[in-house]
Formats: structure tokens, sequence, C-alpha cells
């Protein structure tokens, strides 16, 4: 009886004490968020994209310095996804930029012809390093096919670091292999 | 002479964990948007609130770290660690069974950063250990209310 009485005490301590401190977590980091340059906004920017006639949000991650910066742009139409077909149409016509999101070792076992190698994960910890393409060029990302996220993924945030003509290719590595279409093995685009 | 013993390891758990809670946080704070990206790679939690959560779990691992090292509030510290970390050990596993190849978050934003894996539940089930230690330390003794 004494113990559960203490017990309970105990519990109620606990309660009161992880309210407080809970609310102090979020005061002081609303607060230092609003204050950062780095800071982020409360709900993420997202693109609502179509994918096998699903819609889907895909968020866009940015510290409110670059959103800033990149508000001073152009306004920009949304990724859509490619089919098989018009992937291949892409390829035959040319200028179209083929950008495989999945691990480098995956591209090195085996990828789309000409396609390059851009690790979603390396992307999103560094997205610099899509700098050099040039912005007005066709681009097109895949990744393993039906349950891949990570064309997705790219293909939102390269459209909107300002990249005018992007796709994802959503049936991806899988689909392109099952059509018999142009592969390349090892490091070669 | 004992006690002493228990007394001095629970010290040591408690800067070890306080300051590894510190450590991790910080990057985290500073990066919020990279810190986005771990958590919306989870795909766990609506879009809506993957922002929100990416600001606010790095202050509630400092505030957890910073009152173990204090030594205040030390049941609620613990009980609250515990609860962060059983969540922590699910989302890693979730994630390694759904095979996804994502960066854990953990300790570090870096590029290197270390990807979910076995080693990070066992690191976290260590951290668990640690914490469940603290806070049954300070659960009440039946003595201290008899009256």
């Amino acid at each position: 009886m004494v113990l559960s009485i203490t017990m309970k005490q105990m519990v109620k301590t606990i309660l009161l004490r992880s309210i407080w401190l809970g609310l102090g977590v979020i005061v002081i980091g609303l607060i230092f968020n609003w204050l950062s340059p780095n800071g982020i906004p409360l709900v993420a920017k997202y693109q609502t994209v179509t994918v096998r006639g699903k819609s889907q949000k895909i968020p866009l991650f940015m510290n409110r310095k670059a959103q800033t910066n990149q508000e001073t742009g152009f306004e920009i139409s949304p990724v859509s996804e490619l089919d098989t077909e018009k992937a291949w149409q892409f390829f035959t016509n040319g200028g179209t930029i083929f950008i495989d999101t999945r691990e480098y070792e995956d591209y090195l076992a085996g990828h789309i012809a000409g396609a390059i190698s851009i690790p979603l994960s390396e992307f999103q910890n560094d997205p610099t390093i899509v700098e050099e393409l040039d912005r007005q060029v066709r681009i097109v990302t895949y990744c393993d096919g039906s349950d891949c996220q990570s064309s997705i993924d790219m293909a939102v945030r390269l459209n909107e670091m300002g990249f005018e003509q992007v796709w994802f290719y959503f049936g991806g590595w899988k689909e392109w292999v099952e059509a018999d279409l142009p592969i390349v093995k090892g490091s070669k685009p | 002479m004992k006690s002493k013993f228990w007394d001095w390891l629970e010290l040591f758990i408690r800067l070890v964990i306080g300051f590894l809670f510190i450590y991790a946080a910080v990057g985290k704070i500073i990066h919020p948007e990279k810190f986005a990206v771990v958590v919306y790679n989870y795909r766990v939690l609506p879009v809506e609130l993957v922002n929100i959560t990416a600001i606010l779990v790095p202050w509630l691992e400092i505030a957890l770290g910073v009152t173990l090292i204090l030594g205040i509030w030390l049941e609620t510290a613990a009980f609250l660690l515990s609860i962060l970390i059983i969540v922590f050990i699910s989302l890693i596993i979730s994630a390694i069974i759904r095979g996804l190849n994502i960066e854990c978050g953990c300790f570090t934003l870096s590029k290197t950063g270390s990807l979910v894996s076995w080693k990070r539940v066992a690191e976290d089930l260590l951290i668990l250990a640690g914490s469940l230690f603290i806070f049954f330390r300070h659960l009440p003794q039946e003595q201290s209310t008899t009256e």
C-alpha cells in the first residue's frame, strides 16, 4: 500500500516533469530554429507527384537561406513520370541525361547505357554535386523500379534547384532490362 | 563500499550517455535540413510532421543530456531516454526489415555517416541498458514514505 502510494507520486512526478521538459524543448527548439539562418520551415514544402496514377507528396528539405535564394528564381513545372516507351524515346532522341540514383555498386553492376551515377544518399548530403550539370538539359532519373523512391526524390529536388526539364522513370532499371534495352556494366556511362 | 561502486558506475554512465547525446544533437541542430532528410528517409512519418520532428528531437536529446550530466530530474530523464531509445531501436529495426539502405542519423550526419545496421541496434541496446539502470536506481524506496 505504502509502495503503491509512492509509485503513484513517482508517476505523477515523472509526468509533470516530462511535461515541463517537453515544453522547454518545444519553446527553445522553435525559438532557435526561428533565429537560426539554417532554420527550416515547420512544415516542409512539398511537390505532389503522380506515380502510377497515385499522388504522392515529395518534400523538399531546404533551410531558409537556400529557400530565399531559390525563390528569386523562376516558376518551374512539376516533375512527371515517364514510362519505358517514353524513356526509350528520350534515349534515342538524344540530349537527355539519365541519372542513376542507386548506390554506386549497383551502378557498376549494370546501368542504362550513357547514364551517370549520382546516388541519392550522396546528393542529399551534398546537393552541389550537380552544379556542373546544365540546367536547361533534359534529365531523367531512375532507380531500381517498382518500389524505389529515390528517383522521385531526386527528380523533385533537382526541379526545385532550377533544373527545368526533369522526369523520373519509375519503372527504372528493372523495366529497362525487361524490355531488353541497351545497358552498360562497369564505371563507364 | 558496495553502494559507492554503484554510485560511481551510475555517474560514469550518466556522463557517457549525457555527452554522447549532446554530441549527437549539435550537428542535427546546426543542419536541421540534413536531419530532416534522415527523418524522411525512414518513411514512417507523414511529410507534414518531418520538419517539426527534425527541429525538436535534437533539443530533446540536449535536454536529456544536460539533465543526465547535471544529475537533476534523473528518474524523468532516464524514463524519457528509455522511451526515446526504444523508439530509435524500433525505427532502425523496421528500416533494416524493409531493406532501406539509409543513414541512421544516430550520432553523426557526416558524409560518411553510418547506415542503419544491427551494430547500431546493439549500440542503442547498450544505451537502453544504461538508462534503465539509472531509472531503477531512482525509483522510490519503500522506506522513504513510511510515516
